[in-house]
């Protein structure tokens, strides 16, 4: 970073998205703001533009209009010449450094250990040497309950296990935010609340975190501000306590009601 | 030829060495020439690729022994006299490479689609990823087929005895024509030879999915809308 930052400025920003596949809209122009050290939960009926919202933070997808901001800086797009241009595939690289990211389906490395998933990227991206990756790998490890695990491939884990070292790779990058895309909902139930644990303690840490979650409960402990989404735009949005206790728009009661939350 | 039925045994060994040499350097040309195909095959450009889609439909179109004919033939009437060995090789990695990208292509399109959006996510330079992450699973799904079409081309290799390479089939065709007296043992003979060289690329097959861990595929990716 060449320029000061200022800390009161949101980390994430996205401005007036719409995006379309083919003719389909599934963000309608949304507005999205994440504060740093903030925890924001992304709720609402499957299809309605959550998950493509969270992928659009770290430009897995791109707006088909609308702007996307990190930490004061214009990522989906740059200027050259005096023009906006698309951003390119090297430059949007540079920032998904600084999103990390944790999926449904964990996505490890299938021929790499534990300990081996945690630190290629770091070591590539990062530059850093293989003692220091090594060393921040175990105390992640460590973190998340899993050191002895270290020498396991994904394969020899549990789906719980997998999930964690996915969330444990994805701090080892150090990134300023890290995106949750439903990350229990492919666990067998009995393993959600280990995930779930690790994501908490996270959230206490003060790490600025974004989660598309069908947990309601667990967003409504771990959240400070719950977006409730339907049909491509954001609904209602406040402190989960709102939301889920005295929700102000039909939809988002009609919605909860559906689910049975109760509290 | 006066020679005892051992001396003659003994000379179909030695012609192994033209069978060995043969496969060993079609298939590990071909191997290179497919992989570094591959990745402009599953490019998803269709102009890109069409070159190479040409390609492997004709190489895999085309007979062996009409490959061998016209290689070496070819080569003659273009001015260049090359030995049998060196025309059935090419014949052979213009063959097999064909098929070798045909393998790596499926190999590579049955990488699961998260494991491209994990590397995208973590910032991995695309050839770094493609070499560290995506190639290393690619071999692992491809290594019982490229072993299958190793094979193939071990058993293929008895038709280059038409243009003049001494391997084992024209070795023993060529004791049976002069002394024809132990036809039977001596076909027998080479039929167990093929039999012990197949055994091996098996054992090779056992041992690379062993090393590379085959099973050690990530799970089947449930897609959501």
């Amino acid at each position: 970073m060449t320029h000061p930052t200022d800390d009161t400025m949101p980390l994430v920003a996205l401005r007036n998205i719409h995006k379309s596949f083919g003719d389909l809209e599934v963000l309608k122009g949304v507005e999205l703001t994440v504060n740093r050290g903030e925890v924001v939960s992304l709720i609402g009926p499957s299809g309605s533009g959550k998950t493509t919202l969270l992928r659009l933070i770290n430009c897995l997808e791109m707006p088909t209009a609308g702007e996307v901001w990190i930490d004061g800086k214009r990522i989906d797009a740059v200027e050259k010449n005096g023009r906006i241009v698309p951003a390119k595939e090297k430059e949007l690289r540079a920032h998904r450094v600084e999103t990390g990211m944790v999926f449904q389906q964990y996505n490890l490395f299938p021929h790499m250990t534990a300990m081996e998933n945690l630190i290629y990227a770091p070591r590539i991206v990062r530059g850093v040497s293989k003692d220091q990756a090594t060393a921040e790998a175990r105390t992640l490890l460590t973190r998340i309950g899993l050191a002895e695990r270290a020498e396991h491939y994904p394969n020899e884990l549990s789906g719980g296990q997998q999930q964690r070292v996915a969330v444990a790779r994805a701090l080892a990058m150090k990134p300023k935010v890290i995106l949750f895309d439903e990350v229990t909902s492919a666990l067998d139930p009995e393993m959600v609340g280990e995930v779930l644990e690790v994501l908490g303690e996270l959230a206490e840490t003060g790490m600025t975190m974004v989660l598309v979650t069908h947990e309601m409960q667990f967003a409504s402990e771990v959240s400070d501000r719950v977006i409730f989404m339907d049909q491509g735009a954001v609904v209602e949005e406040g402190p989960p306590s709102q939301i889920f206790d005295a929700p102000l728009q039909e939809r988002t009661q009609h919605f909860l009601r559906r689910l049975h939350v109760r509290r | 030829m006066n020679s005892t039925l051992g001396d003659q045994m003994l000379s179909i060994l030695s012609a192994a060495t033209g069978t060995l040499q043969l496969v060993f350097w079609s298939l590990v040309i071909s191997t290179i020439i497919g992989a570094l195909l591959t990745p402009v095959a599953v490019r998803k450009n269709i102009w890109v690729r069409l070159p190479i889609m040409v390609y492997s439909w004709i190489g895999r179109a085309l007979p062996p022994l009409t490959l061998l004919i016209g290689f070496y033939f070819g080569f003659i009437y273009a001015g260049i006299r090359l030995p049998g060995m060196t025309a059935a090789i090419i014949a052979f990695v213009f063959l097999n490479a064909a098929y070798t990208v045909e393998i790596f292509r499926a190999g590579y399109l049955a990488v699961p689609k998260g494991q491209f959006e994990g590397v995208k996510a973590l910032g991995l330079p695309p050839w770094r990823a493609q070499l560290g992450i995506i190639a290393p699973q690619v071999l692992r799904v491809s290594t019982p087929a490229l072993i299958t079409n190793a094979t193939t081309v071990l058993k293929d290799s008895a038709l280059a005895s038409v243009i003049g390479v001494m391997e084992m089939t024209a070795q023993t065709q060529r004791i049976v024509q002069s002394a024809p007296g132990h036809a039977i043992i001596l076909y027998s003979y080479l039929a167990v030879l093929y039999i012990v060289l197949c055994s091996g690329l098996f054992i090779l097959q056992h041992y690379l999915e062993k090393r590379l861990k085959v099973h050690r595929r990530p799970q089947a990716l449930r897609r959501k809308p």
